[in-house]
C-alpha cells in the first residue's frame, strides 16, 4: 500500500499534478493573473540572499559532521494528552485506547528533531485497533488451546502435547511480534517526508530467537550477550531510512568480558553494576551502527543511566505514578541528548522507498507488552 | 524566522516562509507561502508555483506551542509543507476565516487547556465512581447469576490446591464429630442450594476458609484451639455464611472488573503507576473483605441462634483467639485474614442479646470434645 507515490514519476521535483493524482496545481509565475500573484511583490528574488543561504538546502548544511537529535516535548503537555486519552477511553468503554496510544506516539515522535527537522508519525488509531483485534483473535486461539489442554480427550499425553504446543506458540509469538511491531512503527515514521522501514524476514528472527534462547539456556546464560547482539544486528541491519540502509557490524563476543565482569560483580554491587554494562552495551551497539557512510555515537554513561533510572523510579513512587509523563519525557530526552550521527550524510542519495506494514504485529506486541525500540533507560 | 514581507502588523501578513518536502527526496526546499482567499499558494526557489485549496491540507503538527506547523497532502507518502513561524496559524485564521476551520487555531488553546483539565477531573470522578460503586454493584448483581455448578468447579479447584487429599486429617472420630456439629447448624428444611463439604487440614495453622460452591477448609490448629464444640460451630456458621452470601465469587467478579478498569487507566503507563493503583485496589479490597466478614459474623450468629446453639461459644472463640494470637507469628494468626476482632467481639455480644429465651442444645460434651479435637 505505501509504495512511493513518486516511484512512478521520474521527475520528483517537478510538482506535476499527474504525479500525485490529487488536485495540486502547477502554474508558472507567468500564468498567474496579476491580481492573484502575490509573489510578484517579492520577486525577483523572492527571498533575501542571506536568508536563502541560511535556510535553503545548501551543501554546508548537510555536510556538517555532527548531527544531533533534539527533543522538545514537555511533561505537562504529555500529561494533558494522557488525561484526555483516559477520559475518552473511559467513556468509549476502552475502544479509544488505540487512538490514545497513537496520540502519545505522535506527540513524542513529533517533538523529536534531527538536524533541526522534526520526525513525523503517520500511524492511525483505526489501523492499530484493527491490528490489535486480529492479534487478540490469534492470541485468544492460543490461550484457548492452553485452557483446553487438561480437558482434551486421549489422556495425559494429548494434554501435555496441547500444552507444549500452546507454550511453544507463545514463544514463537514473541519474535514475530517484535519484528511486526518494528516493521509497523518504522513504516509509520518519517523524517523530511522519507519513511523508515524494516525489511528483515520474520522467519530469520524466529530462528535467531529460538536458537539463541536455547543456547543461552544450555550455557546457563553465558551465551546471552552474543544472542542479544545477534538480535540487535538483525533488527538494525534490516532497517532503512528511505532507500538508505542502516548497517550494524557489532559482535556479542566483544561484550563478553564486560558481561562476565558484571555477572561477577552482581552480588557485591547489589546489581548496580548492570547499569554500567547496559551503558557500555548501548555505546558499543551505536558505535557499530551506520547509516550510509555516517556512524552513530552514543555518549551514555553508567552513572548517568543510574541517576536517570533511580530519579525516575523515585518520582513515580512519590507521586503514585502521576509523574509518568515527566519520566517518559526525561527518558526520551536522555536518549536523544546522548546520541549523535557523525560524518557526512548525503541527502541527495536518499529517496523515498516506503514499505507496507500492517498493525497486527504491533497489536501482538502490545498484548504481550513488548518494548521494541532502540532506547535505553 | 523573518517573513518574506515585513508588514507592520503580522495580523495582515499574507506571505510566509516555509520548507517544502516533496515526499520523494530527503532534501527540503525553501518556499514562499501566500495565503489566498480559498487556497494557499506555494512558490519554490526555482520559480514554480502551485496551489492547494485549504480543504486539501491535512494538519499533522503544530498543535502545541513551539511546534512547527506541518501540512500534508496526497496519499500514502504525502508531500508536506512545514512553517516554523508561530504567527502563521493566527494569521491564517484571521485572514481566511472558516475556510480553514479544520486547521488548529492557537486562539483556542486556552479553551483546550480548560477542556483537558475538565477531562482529567471527569476521568478521576468516573474512574472513582466506577470503582467505588459501579463495579461492586455490578459484581453483586452478577453474582446472583453465577450458576452453583460453576462455583462448585471453582471451589473444587481451590480445594485441590489448598487442601489436597494427602494433607487431610484421616481420623474418623474427629471427622464425624465435626460433621455432627456442622449438621446441627443447617435446618432440615433449608433452601440453601449448596451441599457442604468440610475438609480438615493437618496443619498447626489456626485458620479456616470458605471456597465457592460449598467447600469449607478447617485447619487442625484451629480445632485444637476451640474449648467447646459450640466454639467450632461459631467458626463453621461464619464460613457457611461466606459461601451462602457468595462472598468469594463476588470478590472474584469484582477483581476481574477492576483489572479491566485498571488496564484501561494504565494502558500506556509503566509499572510504577500500576503499582500505585494496585495498592489503592488492595486497600479497598481489604475494606470490602471487612464488610464481608461483618456480614458473615452477623448472619453466622443468627444461624447459631436459630439452631439453638449457645451463642457464647462463638463469642468465646473470638475473644480467646485474640489473646492467644498475640504471641504467634503472622502466618498462624486467624486474625491475619479476619481483621478487626476487638470490635467484632463486642458486636457479637450485642447480637447474642437478641437470643430467644430457652434452653440451648449441647452438641458434644466438652470433655469428650477435648479428647477428640487432639486427634487428626
Amino acid at each position: 500500500m505505501a509504495s512511493s507515490a513518486c516511484k512512478s514519476c521520474d521527475a520528483p521535483s517537478s510538482f506535476s499534478s499527474s504525479a500525485s493524482g490529487l488536485s495540486t496545481h502547477k502554474e508558472t509565475l507567468e500564468e498567474i493573473p496579476k491580481t492573484d500573484a502575490p509573489f510578484d511583490k517579492v520577486s525577483p528574488p523572492d527571498v533575501e540572499p542571506e536568508q536563502s543561504l541560511r535556510a535553503s538546502e545548501n551543501p554546508t548544511d548537510d555536510s556538517d559532521l555532527n548531527h544531533t537529535l533534539t527533543f522538545h516535548g514537555q511533561g505537562g503537555t504529555l500529561l494533558g494528552i494522557q488525561a484526555v486519552n483516559i477520559f475518552l477511553t473511559l467513556v468509549t468503554f476502552g475502544i479509544y485506547l488505540f487512538w490514545g496510544k497513537v496520540n502519545v506516539r505522535k506527540y513524542l515522535i513529533g517533538q523529536t528533531a534531527f538536524k533541526g527537522d522534526r520526525f513525523a508519525y503517520h500511524g492511525t488509531g483505526m489501523e492499530l485497533f484493527i491490528g490489535s483485534m486480529k492479534a487478540f483473535l490469534v492470541l485468544g486461539a492460543m490461550t484457548a488451546l492452553f485452557q483446553a489442554a487438561p480437558l482434551m480427550p486421549g489422556g495425559k499425553a494429548v494434554s501435555i502435547l496441547a500444552f507444549t504446543s500452546g507454550y511453544l506458540g507463545f514463544m514463537l509469538f514473541i519474535p514475530i511480534a517484535v519484528v511486526g511491531s518494528l516493521r509497523y512503527r518504522l513504516s509509520r515514521t518519517s523524517w523530511r517526508g522519507i519513511r523508515l522501514s524494516f525489511r528483515g524476514p520474520v522467519k530469520d528472527y524466529v530462528k535467531i530467537s529460538i536458537l539463541g534462547g536455547l543456547f543461552s539456556f544450555l550455557t546457563l546464560g553465558l551465551y546471552y550477550p552474543i544472542f542479544h547482539a545477534r538480535k540487535r544486528s538483525f533488527l538494525v541491519s534490516n532497517a532503512y531510512f528511505g532507500s538508505l540502509s542502516f548497517d550494524f557490524d557489532g559482535e556479542g563476543k566483544d561484550l563478553f568480558n564486560s558481561f562476565l565482569l558484571a555477572l561477577l560483580l552482581t552480588i557485591p554491587t547489589l546489581g548496580f553494576c548492570w547499569f554500567w554494562y547496559m551503558a557500555e552495551r548501548h555505546r558499543y551497539y551505536w558505535s557499530h551502527t551506520k547509516l550510509g557512510s555516517s556512524k552513530f555515537k552514543s555518549t551514555v554513561t553508567g552513572s548517568r543511566l543510574l541517576i536517570l533510572s533511580l530519579t525516575n523510579i523515585l518520582l513515580l513512587i512519590v507521586t503514585l505514578g502521576f509523574a509518568w509523563s515527566w519520566t517518559s519525557i526525561r527518558k526520551v530526552q536522555f536518549n536523544c541528548s546522548n546520541l549523535l550521527l557523525e560524518g557526512r550524510l548525503d541527502m541527495e542519495s536518499i529517496f523515498q522507498d516506503a514499505q507496507s506494514a500492517t498493525a497486527t504485529g504491533e497489536g501482538l506486541g502490545n498484548l504481550l507488552e513488548l518494548e521494541t525500540d532502540f532506547g535505553i533507560g | 524566522m523573518k517573513p518574506i514581507l515585513e508588514l507592520a502588523d503580522s495580523h495582515l501578513q499574507l506571505t510566509w516562509e516555509g520548507d517544502y518536502l516533496d515526499g520523494w527526496s530527503a532534501n527540503r526546499q525553501r518556499v514562499g507561502v501566500y495565503l489566498e482567499k480559498h487556497r494557499i499558494s506555494i512558490k519554490t526557489e526555482s520559480g514554480e508555483v502551485f496551489y492547494l485549496p485549504y480543504q486539501e491540507l491535512r494538519q499533522t503538527q503544530g498543535f502545541y506551542e513551539g511546534e512547527p506547523v506541518r501540512f500534508e497532502w496526497d496519499g500514502d507518502t504525502p508531500r508536506a509543507l512545514v512553517i516554523q513561524d508561530s504567527e502563521f496559524l493566527p494569521s491564517l485564521h484571521r485572514n481566511v476565516g472558516n475556510k480553514a476551520s479544520h486547521i488548529h487555531n492557537p486562539a483556542n488553546r486556552s479553551l483546550r487547556l480548560k477542556l483537558t483539565f475538565a477531562a482529567a477531573v471527569s476521568s478521576i470522578v468516573i474512574a472513582a465512581s466506577l470503582y467505588l460503586w459501579g463495579i461492586p454493584t455490578i459484581a453483586s448483581l452478577a453474582t446472583h447469576y453465577v450458576p452453583v455448578s460453576w462455583e462448585k468447579k471453582l471451589g473444587a479447584g481451590v480445594m485441590s490446591y489448598l487442601a489436597p487429599p494427602e494433607k487431610l486429617c484421616k481420623n474418623k472420630e474427629l471427622r464425624q464429630s465435626v460433621q455432627l456439629i456442622f449438621s446441627g447448624l443447617i435446618p432440615v428444611n433449608s433452601d440453601i442450594p449448596y451441599s457442604f463439604e468440610i475438609s480438615i487440614i493437618d496443619s498447626r495453622i489456626v485458620n479456616a476458609f470458605a471456597a465457592p460452591g460449598g467447600y469449607i477448609g478447617l485447619y487442625h490448629g484451629l480445632i485444637e484451639q476451640t474449648k467447646s464444640p459450640e466454639e467450632l460451630a461459631g467458626v463453621l456458621a461464619h464460613e457457611v455464611q461466606h459461601i451462602v452470601k457468595r462472598h468469594s465469587t463476588r470478590a472474584l467478579l469484582q477483581q476481574a472488573s477492576s483489572n479491566i478498569l485498571m488496564s484501561a487507566l494504565t494502558g500506556d503507563l509503566s509499572g510504577a503507576q500500576a503499582f500505585g493503583l494496585a495498592s489503592a485496589d488492595n486497600f479497598f479490597r481489604l475494606k470490602n473483605s471487612r464488610e464481608a466478614e461483618r456480614e458473615a459474623d452477623e448472619e453466622g450468629m443468627k444461624m447459631i441462634l436459630e439452631a439453638g446453639i449457645d451463642p457464647e461459644g462463638m463469642i468465646h472463640f473470638f475473644d480467646h483467639i485474640k489473646e492467644y494470637e498475640e504471641n504467634l507469628p503472622g502466618i498462624y494468626k486467624y486474625l491475619s485474614s479476619h481483621p478487626g476482632t476487638r470490635s467484632r467481639v463486642s458486636h457479637l455480644n450485642i447480637l447474642a442479646k437478641h437470643a430467644p429465651e430457652g434452653k440451648t442444645t449441647k452438641l458434644i460434651g466438652n470433655d469428650l470434645w477435648d479428647k477428640i479435637k487432639k486427634s487428626c
